[in-house]
């Protein structure tokens, strides 16, 4: 079988300075994989490699995602293939209202898939069953994108649009900075929900709280741009009690 | 000729031919049988005379290039145009909700407008909507009360002949307490090739009143050359609310000059959007004195800008009271070779404790040969005030885009609602729902000509 994602050797430059320095991962679809490390270790610079952020470039390695080169793919044609990158500061448009956004976003992935857009009915009914299972009212739906949202509602937006565009692979970066106990485990139900034999999640977090929530498969400390050590769910309790002094030297 | 108007006669070409123009049509003109009057509009043509066409030198004119006004002589327009009410009909608000003037070229149409205004009953208690001939006719110590004289201000020269050859206007009054529900819209379209329409309409707000005008500018003949020269003053009482938008689509040949004068009394609130996306060349100026404590003045706008238009915005805001407060934004978007100039100057007089002034100018270059100019001026005279002001001009932003185009939207369609989001944020805040749509139809067909 082969991998959902396949990093070898990731190397990314960031403002010239070297921030990725020889990335190896491999990820199946079902699993969950989560990214720890230090502030400055490159999870951040990973999570926008892969989804093709400008300025992040790239100076050597590979990335392959569903046997394609991911890296030879525009930012807008890796999310139609399944890449989704739930983002640590999730962006304020003023002006584009959510469901306008959503709408674009969902019949653009649609027909990158050969199939038909949702019209204006089909695609409310089910933004209201998403927004029902992540506890967020309708009118997060005629709302400005994340404007004048809570640090915990824009999160919850992140996931929402995740669950509408049901990718294959999602990356969630820092979901759980900014959120209080109960946003994170609203949250986390989303996230969980999504879990499923075809895809896969690469969950980067500093803490080790929301890996009660969101249990990974594997768990992998990224120090200095590099993987530095690979374990299972029991490594994030690890660094919890001796923190990333031992593992990242 | 009378004495008043001494036309000497070498002057500065087209400027003459409009002094022309007033000493043939002045006792042709509405309340021309009024000394009064009379006496204004002799003053006014006086003025433009010492003044003519205003120049980029001036503070209030800089940027602001009106060759085109310089190099071509408009005139009222002697025959009635013939236009029907469905020539009109898609100029209008969705399910026609509003009560409706038209003026053609200059002119007020009765025969297009709403029949209720003729009829005194039909409007809401407390409201008379009437045009400024029938309002010198009926109630010309109204008009006396609030009609302004012409200023010394060299840049005011464009008000000034305003104010002398104002063939027509709008007069709307409501008496204290009197609240209009419907948006009152002032329609006004451009037919004839070389018209001139100078229109000067009032809008007298008692205390406690409140009302919506929208004032629509647009072209029933695509290939007409005209030029616009609009005042509308506006008198805003105590506790008195006016919402005023205006939406200038002129035709692309058009020059469009404008200016909303506005006073504030106590407590008085005065919310203004003006968006202008024709013409070739189009100012709007919004002057507005605070003059009494607790007044609030919104004032936004957006302009569109593509080939080779020029939009300047200007605003001049006095506080003259304790504890007012300005919101201003105004926005460009410019492709092409457009042109976009802000202008905004703020003033607060001695005493004027507690001011809040807010000053935003936002544009957006969508290409490498369209500029912005924008300039802040400031003038704080008293203690205890917050005046905060900001520029920026660029591209769209990076972020926002990375965000759409990283949940599959293509970078072309990313960009145009981006576009169309930085435009229409001001548009969204327009209370009202079917004036709101207007607009946006408006901003959609810019964006549709792409």
């Amino acid at each position: 079988m082969t991998a959902l994602l396949e990093i070898k050797d990731l190397h990314a430059k960031v403002d010239g300075k070297e921030i990725l320095r020889g990335v190896d991962l491999t990820l199946e679809a079902g699993q969950v994989h989560a990214i720890m490390g230090p502030n400055g270790s490159g999870k951040s610079t990973l999570s926008y490699v892969l989804a093709g952020r400008e300025g992040y470039e790239v100076t050597s390695g590979s990335i392959t995602f569903k046997g394609q080169d991911l890296l030879a793919m525009e930012t807008e044609e890796r999310a139609r293939a399944g890449v989704f990158l739930a983002l640590q500061y999730p962006v304020e448009i003023p002006g584009v209202p959510n469901a306008t956004f959503l709408k674009s976003a969902v019949n653009a992935v649609r027909a990158s898939r050969g199939e038909n857009p949702y019209d204006a009915i089909e695609f409310l009914k089910r933004a209201k069953e998403k927004l029902a299972a992540l506890k967020m009212d309708q009118v997060f739906l005629s709302r400005a994108v994340n404007v004048g949202f809570s640090g915990g509602e824009k999160k919850r937006n992140d996931i929402f649009q995740m669950a509408m565009l049901e990718p294959a692979l999602a990356i969630l970066d820092e979901t759980d900075s900014g959120l209080d106990i109960d946003a994170l485990r609203i949250v986390s139900e989303g996230v969980n929900a999504l879990r499923s034999p075809e895809r896969a999640m690469l969950v980067i977090t500093h803490y080790q709280r929301l890996l009660d929530y969101i249990v990974p498969d594997k768990v992998h400390v990224l120090s200095k741009g590099r993987i530095v050590k690979t374990g299972g769910k029991e490594l994030a309790l690890e660094l919890e009690r001796t923190g990333y002094a031992g593992v990242a030297a | 000729m009378s004495g008043a108007v001494a036309i000497q006669s070498k002057q500065m070409g087209v400027a003459e031919d409009y002094l022309g123009q007033y000493a043939a049509l002045r006792r042709s003109l509405p309340g021309a049988d009024l000394p009064w009057l009379a006496s204004l509009r002799d003053g006014a043509a006086a003025r433009f005379q010492t003044h003519g066409l205003p120049t980029s030198a001036l503070e209030a004119w800089k940027f602001t290039h009106l060759d085109r006004l310089a190099k071509r002589v408009y005139a009222a327009v002697a025959d009635e145009a013939k236009v029907t009410t469905e020539q009109i009909a898609h100029f209008r608000f969705a399910g026609l909700c509003e009560i409706l003037l038209v003026f053609v070229d200059g002119r007020f149409r009765a025969d297009l407008s709403d029949p209720q205004l003729g009829d005194a009953g039909a409007l809401p208690k407390g409201v008379s909507v009437m045009s400024l001939a029938r309002a010198l006719a009926k109630t010309p110590d109204l008009v006396r009360a609030h009609l302004a004289g012409p200023e010394a201000d060299p840049a005011q020269a464009l008000a000034a002949l305003n104010l002398a050859l104002s063939g027509d206007g709008a007069v709307i009054h409501l008496a204290a307490n009197a609240k209009l529900d419907q948006p009152l819209h002032l329609l006004h379209l451009s037919s004839t090739d070389g018209a001139a329409s100078h229109l000067r309409h009032l809008v007298i707000a008692e205390s406690g009143s409140a009302a919506t005008v929208v004032e629509t500018f647009a072209a029933l003949a695509p290939q007409a050359a005209a030029w616009t020269n609009v005042v509308t003053q506006v008198s805003i009482a105590e506790d008195a609310t006016l919402r005023h938008y205006k939406l200038q689509a002129e035709s692309a040949d058009v020059s469009h000059t404008s200016a909303s004068d506005v006073t504030l009394a106590a407590r008085a609130r005065y919310d203004s959007f003006a968006f202008a996306a024709g013409g070739a060349f189009s100012r709007h100026e919004v002057r507005a004195k605070l003059t009494g404590d607790e007044a609030v003045a919104t004032l936004n706008g957006v302009v569109l800008g593509r080939d080779r238009q020029m939009h300047a915005q200007r605003t001049d805001v006095a506080h003259h009271a304790l504890n007012t407060t300005l919101s201003e934004t105004y926005k460009s978007v410019l492709d092409g070779r457009a042109h976009g100039a802000f202008l905004g100057k703020i003033h607060v007089a001695p005493g004027a404790r507690g001011t809040d002034a807010q000053q935003s100018n936002r544009n957006l270059l969508l290409s490498d040969h369209a500029v912005a100019d924008t300039k802040p001026e400031l003038e704080i005279y008293a203690d205890d005030v917050k005046c905060a002001h900001g520029a920026t001009v660029g591209d769209l932003e990076r972020e926002p885009l990375f965000y759409l185009r990283a949940r599959g939207i293509g970078e072309t369609e990313a960009r145009a609602l981006l576009i169309e989001a930085f435009a229409a944020e001001l548009i969204d805040r327009i209370a009202d729902e079917p004036a709101r749509a207007h607009f946006r139809n408006q901003l959609t067909h810019w964006l549709e000509q792409k």
